[in-house]
Order: C-alpha cells, then sequence, then structure tokens
C-alpha cells in the first residue's frame, strides 16, 4: 500500500516537485521569521535586574549668557550650583523619593557610548570586552534599583562604585567571557594611565527590552558636580500623576538651569514600542502571507488532483476503502512532501548557521537554539498543509462512487 | 477580445477553487509588493517641502581616526564652511540643524507643550519649499544677528495662539520670548530634512550649535544645478577632506570619508551612524530578496493552478491546434489570457495596497516622527510610476508562472490532446 | 494527381517497452470530390491513418500529399496554416469548446486566418448556420444544446473555413440512428452541393455503403 502511495505521487512528480521546492523556500524564510520574533520575545522575557518603574527623566539645559532671559551670575553662583540647588528642591518635594543624574544612563534612549576594556594582563590573543558606558549619580542608581547578578544590592553596588571601581555586565553577540574581567584590573583602550577595577557583574542595560545589548553595559559613578545630559526623578509608587501636576513650569527652572521634556520613562517605552511593534507585525504579516501561500497551494493542487482522480477514488471505495482511509491517504501524501522538504530546509538551515549567513545578524543562537524555530515552522507548515487537504479531502469522501464510475 | 474575456470568465466560473487560488495569490502578492514598493519610495519621491530631492544632498557628520583611537560625530558651522561652502554645481544651500529637536514652547493661549524645532540659516527657505500663509521668512541679516524671531506652522500658530494675532505676537521657546514673523503651511513631518515646526534662525555666531573648532551642531543642505552629478559635488569634497587631512596630519589626525555630502537614496535608507556609509546597496539587495520572495513563492503555486486549468482544456488545444493554430500561437495565448487573470489580481493588489497604505500612518511612524502629520501625503506615495511598476511587476510575474505549462501545452501533440480526458 | 496521394505509409509507436506497428505500408488516393468512408475493426489503425491525412500526426515513414503538396517536410507553422485553409475535422465526441458560445465555436478556424475583418467573419458563421440550421441557436452554449445540435455546429465549425477535404472520425458515433441519419445528409449534401471531398471513418455499414468508395482496413493495412 505505501509502495503503492509512493509510486503514485512519483507519477505526479511535477506537480510534486513544485509544491516541494515551494515548501522548502517558505520552510527557511518562515524559520528566519519564527526565530527573530522568537529572539524578541525571549530578550523581552529575560530578568532585568533594574526598574524602570514610577521614573521619570526631563534634559536638563541652559540658558546661555546673552539670552534675553538669562540671569547673571555672581562669584558664588555657576550653572552647577543651578543645577545642585534644582535637585535638591525637587528632592524636597512631596511624592519624590529619589533625584538623580545621568549621562544615557537609561534605557529608551538610542545612544550608543562604546568603549573597550582590557585586562592589564592582556596579550595580542586576548579578547577585549566591550560595552555601553551609563553615567549615574549614587541616586540615579538607587532609582532603577540596579542589582548584582550574584546578589549584591544596589547599596553594595554603589558602594563599590564609590570607590572608583567599574560594573560590568554580559552581553549578546560577544566573544569575550564576563568571568575574565570580574575582579580584574583594567584599562580602556589602549590607555594605560588609569586603571580601575571591575568589582561586580550586574544586569545589562539594554537600550530597549526588545533590543540586546551587543556588547555589555558599563556603569560609572558621576560626582556631585558633573553635569549631566538628563535628570532621573523616582516618584513614590503610584504617585506619578500628582507629581506631573505639582511640576509647573516655575518648579522646572532654577537660575539659567532648566528642565526639559519631563516624562514618564513609560511614555518613552511606548514610542520605542511603536517601532519593534511594526517590526513584529511586518514580519508577521510576511509569514502569514507565506503561510497562506502553502495553504493555497495544497488546496489548489489536492483539487485538482482529487478531480482528476475521481474514477480511481471510486474504484477505490467500490473495492472496500473507508473515507477515513481515503482521507488518510491524501495526508500521508501531504506529508510525505511535508517531512521531505522539512528535511532538505533544516540543512539549508544548519548551513546558515554555520556559515554565518542573515541568521547570525538577528538572533544570537548560542542563547537561542535555531531548533526553536525550526518546530515552530513545522508546526505552523503541519497545520497549513492539513487545512489545505481537508477541503478537497472532504469532497473526496464525499465522492458516490456508483455515480463515478457510472459517468466514466 | 471580447470572446477572450468571456471565456476567461468562464473558465474562472467553473473552477472556483482555482481561480480563487489564482487570483487570491496574485492579489496578496501585488499587495504586499506594492506596500513595500511604497514604503520604499516615500523616501526618495519628492513632495513639499522636499520637492528638490532629486537633487538634494546634504553633508552631515566628519569621521576621524587618531593613533590609537577615533572619533565621530557631527559638525560645527566653521567645519562645515570649510567642506561644503562655495562647491560648484551648486544652486542653494543652508546651514542648519540636520534633526528636529524637542522644544517647550507656550504661548498666549496657556498651554505648555513640546514642538519639534530645527534651527538653520535664511538659505533654507530657497532649499526646501514651504508655503508662506502669513508674515515672511527672516533675512539673512536677521539670521547672522541671531534675531529671535521664529517661522512656525499653521497648526502651532494655532495652538499657541488660538484665534489671536499670530505674526507680531511671542511666545517661549525653551524659556526664552521669540517674535513670530512668518507662518507656513502645515507638512509632513516624514520630509526628515526640510521639516519643522518652528523654525529658529541661526548663523556662523550661534553658540548653541558649536562643541568644539570642529564639532557641533550643523549640518549643511545643498541643491545641485540641474544636470550636476552628484559625484561632481562629491569629487570637490573629497578633496577639501584631502586638504584637511595634510592640515591635520601633525595632530596625529585623519579624516574617514563616507560618500559625503549624502543624496536623497542615502538619507532615505538611513544617515544613523556618523561613523557610517548609509548602505544603499545592502537595502536595495534586501528589498530585491523582499520581491522576489514575495513574487517568486506565489508564482509556484500560480504556475500549478495554470498547469491544472490547461490540462482541463487540454482538448480545447487540440481543437484549436487542428483547425490551424500554431504551437507559437497557443503559447502566446495562454500567455495573453493569463495576463489578463494577473491584471485582474494585480490591479485588486495595487489597489488595495493605496487604500492601505493611504490609511494607515501606523506604517510610518517611527520615534522621531511620532504623532501629527505622519501620513506621507498621497502625491509621495501614488504617482503614474507606481502603477506602472504593479503592472510590470504582473507581467514578470505572469510570464515566470505562465511559461511552463504554456510551453507544455503548446508541445503536446494534437491528437493525444483532442482524446485527452 | 489526386487530392490525397497516401504513398508506402508507415506508422509505429514505440514506448519502452514495446513497439506497435499501427500503419504498415498504406498506399490510398483519393479523387477531388469524393466521399469515401474508412472501415474496420476497433484498433486497426483507421484513426491513425485519419490524423495522419489530417497531419496531425506525422508516418514513422512515407509520404503524404495532399492537394498535390508534399507535406512530409513542412513545419509546424507551415502544417497549422495548411490544415487552417484546406481541412475541416468532425469528431465522433463533437469536441465543442465548452466555454465558447456557438457563434465563437464556428468562428473558430476564421480565427486563425489573417485578411478578414470582424465583419467578415460574422457573416461567414451566420451563413454556414443558417444552412445548417442553426442560426436560432447562435448564442447558446454547448451544454445547451443536444447530441445532433452539437455535431451540426461542429460540422459548421468545419466547413466555415471552406475547405477541399472534410475529414470525420465517426461522426454519428455518438448519435442515435435519427440523428445519425440527419448528420449523414448533411455530409452528403456538402459533398453534393459544394464538390467537398470526405473522408469518414465510420463503423455504420450502411452509412458506408451510401458512400462512393469503402476502403477496408486490417491491423493496420488495407485489405480492399
Amino acid at each position: 500500500m505505501k509502495r503503492k502511495l509512493l509510486s503514485q505521487m512519483c507519477n505526479e512528480w511535477r506537480s510534486n516537485i513544485w509544491l516541494s521546492i515551494e515548501l522548502i523556500i517558505v520552510s527557511v524564510v518562515l524559520w528566519v521569521i519564527f526565530m527573530f520574533l522568537s529572539w524578541m520575545t525571549y530578550i523581552s522575557l529575560r530578568e532585568k535586574g533594574y526598574t524602570t518603574d514610577d521614573i521619570y527623566v526631563a534634559e536638563m539645559k541652559w540658558i546661555p549668557d546673552g539670552a534675553n532671559t538669562y540671569v547673571p551670575y555672581d562669584s558664588a553662583h555657576s550653572y552647577t550650583s543651578d543645577m545642585q540647588l534644582l535637585e535638591q528642591h525637587i528632592e524636597q518635594m512631596p511624592y519624590v523619593k529619589y533625584v538623580g543624574r545621568g549621562s544615557n544612563a537609561l534605557p529608551f534612549n538610542f545612544n550608543y557610548h562604546g568603549s573597550q576594556f582590557q585586562t592589564l594582563d592582556a596579550d595580542s590573543t586576548s579578547i577585549a570586552y566591550y560595552g555601553n558606558r551609563r553615567f549615574m549619580t549614587a541616586d540615579a542608581l538607587r532609582a532603577i534599583e540596579l542589582r548584582g547578578r550574584h546578589g549584591e544590592t544596589t547599596e553594595q553596588l554603589i558602594e563599590m562604585a564609590k570607590r572608583g571601581d567599574l560594573l560590568f555586565s554580559d552581553g549578546d553577540y560577544h566573544e569575550w567571557k564576563i568571568e575574565d574581567f570580574i575582579g580584574k584590573e583594567v584599562i580602556m583602550g589602549s590607555d594605560s594611565s588609569s586603571i580601575r577595577r571591575v568589582a561586580a557583574e550586574i544586569y545589562p542595560i539594554p537600550r530597549s527590552d526588545y533590543e540586546t545589548t551587543w556588547g555589555g553595559t558599563v556603569v560609572t559613578l558621576i560626582n556631585d558636580n558633573d553635569w549631566a545630559q538628563q535628570m532621573i526623578i523616582k516618584v513614590k509608587s503610584g504617585a506619578g500623576k500628582r507629581f506631573e501636576e505639582a511640576m509647573t513650569a516655575n518648579e522646572m527652572r532654577l537660575g539659567n538651569v532648566y528642565l526639559s521634556n519631563l516624562r514618564s520613562i513609560e511614555k518613552e517605552r511606548k514610542s520605542v514600542e511603536i517601532e519593534v511593534k511594526r517590526t513584529r507585525y511586518s514580519m508577521g504579516i510576511c509569514a502569514v502571507f507565506l503561510m497562506s501561500v502553502i495553504f493555497m497551494g495544497f488546496l489548489g493542487t489536492f483539487w485538482f488532483r482529487i478531480q482528476q482522480r475521481v474514477p480511481e477514488i471510486a474504484l477505490r471505495m467500490v473495492n472496500g476503502a473507508t473515507r477515513g482511509d481515503i482521507f488518510r491517504r491524501l495526508l500521508t501524501e501531504g506529508f510525505v512532501m511535508l517531512i521531505s522538504s522539512t528535511v532538505i530546509a533544516v540543512i539549508i538551515e544548519i548551513l546558515l548557521c554555520k556559515y554565518e549567513v542573515v541568521i547570525v545578524n538577528l538572533v544570537d543562537i548560542k542563547r537561542l537554539s535555531p531548533v526553536w524555530g525550526m518546530a515552530e515552522t513545522f508546526v505552523a507548515l503541519a497545520l497549513m498543509v492539513l487545512a489545505g487537504i481537508c477541503i478537497p479531502a472532504r469532497k473526496a469522501m464525499s465522492i458516490n462512487p456508483a455515480e463515478a464510475l457510472k459517468e466514466e | 477580445m471580447k470572446t477572450k474575456l468571456k471565456q476567461i470568465i468562464y473558465d474562472l466560473r467553473h473552477q472556483p477553487v482555482i481561480a480563487s487560488v489564482t487570483i487570491f495569490s496574485t492579489t496578496m502578492s501585488i499587495f504586499l509588493i506594492m506596500i513595500v514598493v511604497m514604503m520604499n519610495q516615500e523616501g526618495t519621491t519628492p513632495y513639499a517641502p522636499e520637492s528638490c530631492r532629486d537633487r538634494f544632498m546634504l553633508g552631515a557628520y566628519m569621521h576621524f581616526t587618531y593613533d590609537q583611537s577615533e572619533g565621530s560625530g557631527s559638525i560645527s558651522y566653521s567645519m562645515a564652511r570649510r567642506l561644503y561652502d562655495g562647491l560648484e554645481g551648486i544652486e542653494s544651500m543652508s546651514y542648519m540643524q540636520k534633526d528636529c529637536h524637542a522644544a517647550d514652547v507656550s504661548g498666549p493661549t496657556g498651554e505648555a507643550f513640546q514642538a519639534r524645532s530645527r534651527k538653520a540659516d535664511a538659505g533654507f527657505w530657497q532649499v526646501f519649499d514651504h508655503e508662506l500663509l502669513e508674515g515672511r521668512f527672516f533675512t539673512p541679516e536677521e539670521a547672522d544677528a541671531l534675531m529671535k524671531v521664529a517661522v512656525i506652522t499653521e497648526s502651532m500658530a494655532r495652538r499657541l495662539f488660538g484665534t489671536e494675532e499670530r505674526v507680531g505676537n511671542t511666545f517661549i521657546f525653551n524659556q526664552e520670548r521669540y517674535r513670530v514673523i512668518g507662518v507656513v503651511a502645515d507638512h509632513s513631518m516624514l520630509a526628515p530634512s526640510g521639516s519643522f515646526e518652528v523654525l529658529i534662525p541661526t548663523g556662523p555666531k550661534d553658540e548653541t550649535l558649536r562643541w568644539g573648532d570642529d564639532w557641533g551642531d550643523v549640518a549643511v543642505a545643498m541643491v545641485r544645478k540641474p544636470g550636476i552629478s552628484a559625484e561632481s559635488i562629491r569629487d570637490q569634497v573629497k578633496a577639501r577632506y584631502a586638504q584637511i587631512d595634510t592640515e591635520y596630519a601633525p595632530k596625529g589626525m585623519k579624516s574617514v570619508y563616507h560618500e559625503q555630502p549624502f543624496d536623497q537614496k542615502m538619507i532615505a535608507v538611513g544617515i544613523n551612524g556618523s561613523n557610517m556609509t548609509p548602505d544603499v546597496e545592502g537595502h536595495e539587495r534586501m528589498s530585491m530578496l523582499l520581491y522576489a520572495i514575495l513574487l517568486f513563492v506565489p508564482a509556484i503555486n500560480l504556475s500549478t493552478m495554470l498547469h491544472s486549468r490547461m490540462r482541463r482544456r487540454i482538448s480545447e488545444i487540440g481543437v484549436r491546434r487542428a483547425f490551424g493554430c500554431t504551437r507559437a500561437r497557443v503559447f502566446l495565448d495562454i500567455i495573453v489570457e493569463n495576463f489578463i487573470v494577473t491584471l485582474l489580481g494585480g490591479v485588486l493588489g495595487l489597489v488595495l495596497g493605496i487604500i492601505f497604505v493611504t490609511n494607515c500612518a501606523g506604517l510610518f511612524e517611527t520615534m522621531e516622527n511620532f504623532g501629527t502629520g505622519a501620513t506621507p501625503p498621497l502625491s509621495a506615495l501614488v504617482d503614474w510610476s507606481i502603477v506602472v511598476i504593479a503592472l510590470m511587476l504582473c507581467f514578470v510575474l505572469n510570464l515566470v508562472c505562465a511559461a511552463i505549462p504554456a510551453w507544455q501545452a503548446a508541445r503536446e501533440n494534437p491528437v493525444n490532446a483532442i482524446n485527452a480526458r | 494527381m489526386a487530392l490525397i496521394e497516401l504513398t508506402g505509409i508507415r506508422k509505429v509507436y514505440r514506448t519502452k517497452e514495446i513497439e506497435t506497428t499501427a500503419l504498415e505500408n498504406v498506399n490510398l488516393s483519393v479523387e477531388k470530390g469524393e466521399f469515401i468512408s474508412i472501415m474496420g475493426p476497433s484498433g486497426c489503425g483507421k484513426s491513425t491513418l485519419l490524423n495522419i491525412i489530417g497531419l496531425l500526426d506525422k508516418p514513422t515513414e512515407g509520404q503524404v500529399s495532399l492537394l498535390g503538396e508534399n507535406c512530409s517536410a513542412m513545419d509546424d507553422a507551415r502544417l497549422s496554416h495548411f490544415r487552417n485553409a484546406n481541412l475541416g475535422f468532425v469528431f465522433q465526441s463533437f469536441h465543442l469548446i465548452p466555454s465558447l458560445n456557438v457563434a465563437a465555436n464556428v468562428e473558430l478556424p476564421l480565427a486563425y486566418r489573417s485578411g478578414l475583418s470582424g465583419h467578415d467573419r460574422k457573416e461567414r458563421v451566420e451563413q454556414v448556420l443558417k444552412r445548417l440550421e442553426m442560426l436560432h441557436r447562435i448564442h447558446h452554449m454547448p451544454s445547451q444544446l443536444s447530441g445532433g445540435q452539437c455535431q451540426r455546429v461542429a460540422i459548421a465549425r468545419a466547413i466555415v473555413g471552406k475547405p477541399e477535404i472534410l475529414l470525420a472520425d465517426e461522426p454519428t458515433g455518438n448519435l442515435d440512428s435519427k440523428m445519425g441519419s440527419e448528420v449523414m445528409e448533411m455530409l452528403h449534401r456538402l459533398n453534393r452541393e459544394d464538390g467537398m471531398t470526405i473522408v469518414m471513418v465510420t463503423h455504420n455499414e450502411a452509412q458506408a455503403r451510401e458512400t462512393d468508395r469503402i476502403v477496408r482496413f486490417f491491423d493496420g493495412r488495407i485489405i480492399s
């Protein structure tokens, strides 16, 4: 029986080959899409080790000398003193928990302050660490409740950072091992004059919940009189709305320093998500399109095939084949094609991984196994093949053998 | 032709499943491709205020390597001048900020909000065509003197001043008071170089755009004279890079040239990094791959479906051959007939695509232009070239999917064909 | 010179396993205006012979010449052109195109002929349908016609191009006897009135006897 099915499939080799080619191409493309979508889900679900809840940010700006609203300074005052006073002023407001400052400190801004570090004992073969540098004050660290990977509390991390030590995180798509750097003394770039110690491993702070960190994250503490790009404000839980109302234009300016574009970080997150969503949607639409192509292909091909095979099916029925037998036979035909095409597709996919084509730019396959995408693709296509065959199969099963043979 | 159409309709009606698979696949294929085409089109088709996109160029960024490290970023006024001032073959130019920046504004209505602001010199009004509704543009003298004046858009004016007088009235911009001297028509915020809600004059003395001798926040927008190639401009700029290299050599600095000034194609692809050349070719390769998948995968289905339809009509083909139809004519007739069916699906796909794109601002929203004016003007998406592209795609799709079945049908021996079931 | 001249025709069908000889050394000549019938048991090669005369099939050996022209060396385009101009076909199962109405079916041979305006074609179609008393059905689809009517439309299609030779492969095979004799009557009229040369394959002894000459076939050879 099975042999006969195969030889019958060989007789219809032409349309079978075409369908198989279609299945192979679609399998590979779907695999890439599914891997990418799975990867996005995977990174958005990773443990974060910091929080952006109840956090507000504002750009810190200054009014230049010569502007019509500039207030001239005496010797005791400066932009720095204005900045510190403004910070203290906001700290004293109700609803506010911490006020810190930072540059490139928080996610959802798309700067990348890339820096490279090497251990002191590095030779020409050792691999350098690189990461996105995030600068913040101790209070900013408290605001985001940054934790160490190995159980260090925020306060412990601040202690380390205050000693001048650096905090490193692991990253994606890199070749170094984070263990090689923790507890070691490092220099930045090739500047051997300033040596600093890496005190602890922290959780990475990527640029968004859907983006990988590429390299790691390097947190560096800044001093109380250092200027920073942003003011970072942590409000008491649930007090956001009242805080926003309290922050009138008057509260936002002190001397020649003022805050601009105060917004909750949640708003930033949402606007980042618009782009992420668009990428996901377009990928999703592409996947749905390709799946429907397979569905349509099987529907049309099997429909025609059954039209051609009416006498054969009628004859089988006369000879005792049940409707279930007819259906199983058609389904087997479809799945033989799907499975053989999947085998070829998987070989192509393995080659793509091995020779680092396409997929490595989208997904870190060291962290998310390519098998996930292969399984998802197979299930999706199996459903499409099943659905595509079901409709013509119902028609086949409803053939009345007596009438069909008489027509012949 | 009428007979042919009638026959096609008859044929499709009597094969509803195969006909719907055929038309649906064609429609989906053309629909998705046209969306991608139109989204790409938006980046390069000229529309106000960027009506000169085909001759537009943008000079931005500088990239230096030092002994051990490197640095890149946007440039100062003086560096911009050294690189781009007085180039031959330039019709108009403007020193301006490359991107819009969020600014805090408030006016007599009392509402305080964020507006997209840009600083530029008076050349801006020649490079970009903004429709002036009221008042005037600022002059080169006003720009050089860094006067506290502003040109704003119609909707910005409404939000700031309500029904009050606009031109001559003042508002607060980043804690400073500015006077409105002109109001321009609203325009799409998708125009990356020419759009703004508030435009503030700037000049060589503007310290806020200067971060150092070489670095700052100045870009140069240029429109080439008609007939002047982008390459001839780049050649001049390259020479200036070389000059800078000789001068900076003692400091151990060497410039890296990234095909500046960028043309509109490069801008559309995205000039996100100051240390990289926009990858137009890579983007085109990806687009081509996408088109190929969207076109050829359904084409396999279409081809199988056409083959099925032709098998059903094989005896008709035999009869036609008996009555004097040549092989070539059989082939041609099938191609033409299939082209009509493809066209039907293609037109459907194109119409759906246009409806979708013009009603789906979300397609064009990015973090920078999120919100008002995210929908590009219809004229930027739909012009004759789109119809021609769709038509060509249909033709390619038709040839790809019909060639093999048509050839098979034409090759069939007429005797076997007539007697085939 | 005879209108149809077959000399030394041999036709062999080859598949992977076997070789079947369908025709063996067939010589036949038909004069202009003759109405001949070909008879013989099933599978004796009658239809193959008709297809070779109709230039739809090529003999393995031998020469076919029609209207004094040697057709063996013609390429596809010339063969098609020749068929279009000089040959008409009537099939046992009519082979009307189901997706075309009567008028379009009849017009078919004219579609492959150049130099005829749409108006000319329409006139020719109407003329021929009127002659076969089918004008009232001109806009019907084949599925709406009876078997006899279908065959009449098929004959109309075969003669609309005014061919010299009409080839009929069991034209009454799918019809009842009343309709069958109507169709035969029509063929005789065409032969008589238009001087059309007709070659007909048939199983019907009575119908065959009404024709000018009977060619009997057995196992790929002419036996009388």
